[in-house]
């Protein structure tokens, strides 16, 4: 354990991007969309994990990258379990849980291939409701769950 | 208590966006302007709809721009087949160039679900959504309630089997909607084959608000029909498209044909006052010689299109 935790280097500013179930945290980093970050970032994946069920866990630790809480929250869509804490002079600052937002724009499509939004001749962004579980199209109202999503 | 004001500028997508003291308000103003048709001539004198018919329709392009017509109000001549939809112009462009027009109100009918909502988004008039792909057709069930309490006196408590394609049909997922969400006590026999069952979401809405509904077969429409404890059924058709492509589609769609066809001598003892009711067309599913009998009431049903939709025009246009 001492190994690794020394093998990932600490960051003074950003994101620590914790508790992802290992199958998830490279989904994560391209929610992220974070091949676009020029800042440091380093992905772990498969250490060992006291919370997680399978016992091992992914992270993601991101120099000098905000996110606002509507991208945090986004963190939900593919791992509800992870934890975001925020790092500013090598201390972490907040602790965040991520739920999933209750608007998605752009972000998600409509798991309804009739929707007017999965029209390739169209090009305005999908918005999705979020509640209790149930994801609705705004457009053509059809409900689905995270199972139905593809990201 | 619902008012006039309610109504004014509003969008009509689905009609779950309707309360049920809401629906009632439509159906009131529909029976008075069917009685008093003649008062409403100059109503909306001076108003310009825009139809967008861009899947095929018949009844309800013709009864809704005669309801335009019959409130005094004028209809835009525009065919589809000429215009920038045919030349892949996209739905955002054509919706945002109809608004900087300036209608008083705009109908459509689409082959895509949710163009609908799309539309109402981009155009400030008043929109009135006449079918979207599969999704929702909601002034044919305004009209189909109108049609239903005009006959029955009341819609709450109603017993009525919903027959055909349940899985695609626009008018039976909206008429299931208003009756197991929004009315007291009614009581829904869904009659279909195996491939064309109510979709499990709506079936789940519909269970979750504890409304009363069973699934059946359609082996079961005949002893549906004689238990003699429904006040309706409502027939729709089964469409080839539905059914996979080839020789077992062929196959799969003569079966279910086959076996739903309702005769008049299937009828033997029904509910007194048992109507029939159908948002056409009509092919085999309700054969010739129904038409005669006292059940038949799909060409009264139709012939509510005008009021019902002259109603909601007379309540949303400004």
């Amino acid at each position: 354990m001492a190994n690794e935790k020394q093998s990932i280097r600490r960051i003074d500013d950003g994101l620590a991007i914790d508790h992802l179930d290992p199958s998830v945290t490279w989904k994560v980093a391209r929610l992220l969309k974070l091949e676009e970050h020029d800042g440091r970032v380093s992905l772990g994946n498969r250490y060992d994990s006291q919370k997680l069920d399978g016992g091992k866990k992914g992270f993601l630790k991101i120099e000098g990258r905000k996110l606002s809480s509507y991208e945090i929250n986004l963190i939900a869509l593919v791992a509800p379990n992870a934890t975001v804490n925020i790092i500013s002079g090598g201390k972490i600052v907040e602790k965040r849980n991520v739920e999933i937002p209750g608007v998605l724009e752009g972000i998600v499509a409509c798991a309804n291939n009739g929707c007017v939004s999965n029209r390739s001749t169209e090009k305005f962004p999908s918005k999705i409701y979020y509640s209790n579980g149930v994801f609705r199209c705004h457009y053509c109202r059809h409900g689905f769950y995270r199972g139905d999503i593809d990201l | 208590m619902v008012s006039r004001d309610d109504f004014v500028g509003r969008d009509v997508i689905s009609i779950e966006d309707f309360s049920k003291q809401e629906i009632d308000y439509v159906l009131d103003n529909a029976a008075e302007i069917k009685a008093r048709m003649g008062n409403y001539s100059q109503r909306l004198a001076g108003r310009i709809m825009v139809p967008i018919f861009v899947e095929d329709s018949t009844r309800t392009v013709m009864s809704t721009q005669m309801a335009m017509l019959r409130l005094g109000g004028s209809v835009v001549d525009f065919d589809v087949g000429k215009s920038s939809f045919s030349k892949g112009e996209t739905l955002e462009h054509t919706f945002k160039v109809i608004d900087s027009y300036n209608p008083d109100v705009v109908v459509m009918r689409h082959d895509n679900d949710g163009v609908a909502q799309l539309a109402a988004d981009l155009i400030k008039a008043p929109f009135i959504n006449c079918g979207d792909g599969k999704n929702f057709h909601p002034t044919q069930t305004f009209l189909d309630l109108f049609t239903i309490r005009e006959h029955r006196g009341s819609i709450d408590g109603l017993k009525i089997a919903i027959a055909g394609d349940l899985m695609y049909g626009r008018p039976v997922h909206s008429l299931a909607e208003a009756l197991g969400l929004k009315y007291e006590g009614c009581n829904i026999k869904f009659i279909s084959p195996e491939q064309l069952k109510m979709p499990k979401d709506l079936l789940k809405r519909l269970k979750t608000k504890g409304a009363f509904f069973s699934e059946h077969d359609l082996e079961d429409l005949e002893l549906i029909i004689n238990s003699g404890d429904v006040d309706f059924l409502y027939m729709t058709r089964v469409q080839r498209e539905r059914f996979p492509k080839g020789p077992e589609g062929d196959q799969m769609y003569e079966d279910v044909t086959s076996r739903y066809n309702l005769k008049r001598n299937i009828i033997k003892t029904p509910k007194p006052g048992f109507k029939i009711l159908h948002p056409m067309p009509i092919f085999n599913e309700v054969a010739r010689d129904i038409d005669d009998t006292e059940y038949a009431h799909y060409i009264p049903q139709a012939g509510n299109g005008p009021p019902t939709r002259m109603s909601l025009l007379d309540l949303i246009v400004v």
